[in-house]
């Protein structure tokens, strides 16, 4: 079973986009990040619902109007990397 | 491939913003294309951010807005809101070196000829300088023409990067060496000279 994640309960963030840039303030930290459209979209569906791997690849090529492919993949996953080590999202296991 | 839903509980994202990130999600990504959204997340633009010596600089962008800046663990920005006002990490304009009532650069450095130069590790060009025997590739067009113009484009903003390492040396996050490095670097010349037009062109 491919792993899956969603937004972490708790996790209160409010986002401001500028084309090319989009900044959002965590609220339980405090802290302020910027990230770029990619990255901030990747966050949105975790905001709308737990995703796997597959799921945000084909979600986020279908936003782009293109095939979900490998390339599309494998620069979402340190994406989702960060998120979970900013504490953003959990595995839908945890 | 499906999509799942859960059973809402008090956990869970209420409905209307779920329904708001995706709209969120769409404008993110509506008209950028494939390449424009995967080059834009392959540079992580806080290396650029916190360059040279100084993070935990604050940084002014061209909305007006300032950000508190430093480095996370993780290569993305953190612009956090603190209590301390650190020092504001800027440079000047591209019109700030343009050539004055009497025709000079006099708002360039001078070597120790009393000549206006840019000054580029331990070299010192004069104006007349062709901008692709700086930058390698680039324009032919002279380093002073590139900044002497009332319309700027990136030729210009590298040339006023390069002049803002030296004139404003003590808030400006990169060395000249470092400005010519990032132009140099293909996976970072563009995030580079967005940085540079966005953030430190402010004063």
């Amino acid at each position: 079973m491919p792993a899956r994640w969603r937004r972490r309960p708790g996790i209160e963030l409010h986002w401001r986009d500028w084309g090319g840039d989009s900044v959002v303030f965590e609220q339980r930290s405090g802290h302020t990040y910027q990230f770029a459209p990619l990255a901030a979209a990747v966050m949105a569906c975790f905001e709308e619902h737990d995703r796997s791997l597959d799921e945000l690849t084909f979600q986020i090529a279908l936003d782009l109007g293109s095939a979900p492919d490998n390339e599309i993949r494998a620069a979402l996953e340190p994406i989702v990397s960060e998120f979970l080590s900013l504490g953003w999202i959990e595995s839908t296991d945890a | 491939m499906s999509t799942s839903h859960h059973p809402q509980d008090e956990q869970s994202p209420a409905p209307t913003a779920g329904l708001e990130s995706a709209a969120r999600r769409r404008a993110l990504l509506k008209g950028l294309g494939k390449g424009a959204a995967l080059a834009g997340s392959a540079v992580p633009l806080s290396s650029l951010a916190t360059g040279g010596q100084r993070p935990g600089m604050r940084l002014k962008k061209t909305d007006g807005n300032y950000y508190y800046c430093s480095v996370s663990g993780n290569g993305s920005i953190m612009l956090s809101a603190g209590t301390s006002t650190p020092p504001t990490c800027v440079g000047k304009a591209c019109s700030y070196y343009k050539k004055d009532w009497y025709g000079k650069f006099s708002t360039w450095p001078k070597n120790v000829s009393g000549q206006y130069v840019c000054i580029v590790g331990s070299n010192g060009y004069p104006p007349t300088t062709r901008f692709c025997d700086i930058f390698i590739g680039g324009t032919t067009k002279t380093i002073g023409d590139c900044v002497n113009t009332a319309s700027p484009d990136d030729n210009s903003h590298w040339v006023t990067a390069m002049l803002n390492a030296t004139v404003c040396a003590s808030t400006f996050p990169y060395t000249t060496t470092e400005v010519l490095a990032l132009y140099n670097d293909s996976t970072q010349r563009t995030a580079a000279i967005t940085f540079f037009k966005n953030y430190m062109a402010t004063a």
